[in-house]
């Protein structure tokens, strides 16, 4: 019997980041980057189908509050990445692969040293109780409106703490030079 | 250069205690030198180089996938329509 409680132990003593700074309210706080919202609408691709389905979970929100604001033209798309459980990740892991990989991959993966996902730490007993993984590949975007419908619920916001930790991620991700050269055209 | 150094630059920013980490950790040079660009600060005696990271395999990643259809609720269900 795979023990959760026991590995996502083991994770979040990996985690080389302060764990009590990681998450803040998100009372007060417009639709913007930092937030993690549940119930949000977004495409996620079904391998055998080669085909998008539609999906409601739990996002972490990446793009700037000033990108939408209702006064502004361009507003009505928002990215967002979506956080993959901890949970469900061991289990399909360990079911998948095996219980001794799993064992070997949390420290490397708690311990920020995977270059596309990074561990988010648990928040509270009802929302990833064990943690859960950000996959910057999976960046995504969806309607504003996924924000308003019912069943969306702000759960948190990321301390700034933690939210220089994922721009970081983000710029080495997203900003880092090229390996192959571009063409240079004059 | 000297991580003193280093955090006095970062400080202005903000990025003080996550760069110490972060140059301290697996990604060391490569985002504190982006960074450093970013903040037309000169280092000379970093070499950029790739981090040292654990590539996920094609297995891992399919776990992954497998792991956020698990911790999502399908909604809607693609299918292929024929003509």
């Amino acid at each position: 019997m795979l023990d959760i409680a026991a590995l996502a132990k083991v994770a979040v003593d990996k985690f080389p980041y302060q764990i009590g700074a990681f998450y803040g309210t998100s009372a007060g706080l417009a639709l913007g980057v930092g937030l993690v919202v549940d119930g949000i609408t977004f495409p996620l691709f079904d391998e055998e189908e080669a085909l998008f389905d539609t999906a409601k979970g739990l996002v972490y929100v990446l793009t700037h509050e000033c990108d939408l604001d209702n006064e502004r033209a361009f507003n009505d798309y928002v990215l967002v990445c979506p956080i993959v459980g901890f949970e469900e990740f061991a289990k399909n892991y360990a079911e998948r692969i095996s219980e001794g990989a799993l064992a070997g991959l949390i420290p490397d993966l708690a311990g920020d040293r995977i270059y596309r996902a990074l561990y988010v730490p648990p928040i509270d007993k009802d929302v990833l109780p064990f943690g859960g993984i950000i996959y910057l590949n999976q960046i995504c975007s969806t309607h504003v409106s996924s924000f308003r419908a019912e069943g969306a619920k702000q759960v948190c916001a990321l301390a700034s703490y933690a939210q220089q930790i994922i721009d970081i991620k983000l710029t080495n991700h997203l900003l880092r030079p090229k390996a192959e050269p571009l063409p240079q055209l004059h | 250069m000297a991580l003193a150094q280093l955090e006095v630059t970062s400080r202005s920013t903000g990025y003080a205690d996550v760069l110490k980490e972060q140059f301290e950790g697996p990604y060391a040079a490569a985002s504190f030198i982006h960074h450093s660009v970013t903040l037309a600060v000169v280092v000379p005696t970093l070499q950029l180089r790739e981090p040292t990271t654990r590539q996920l395999s094609l297995a891992e990643q399919q776990v992954l996938q497998r792991a956020l259809r698990a911790s999502v609720t399908i909604v809607h269900k693609a299918r292929r329509t024929s003509k």
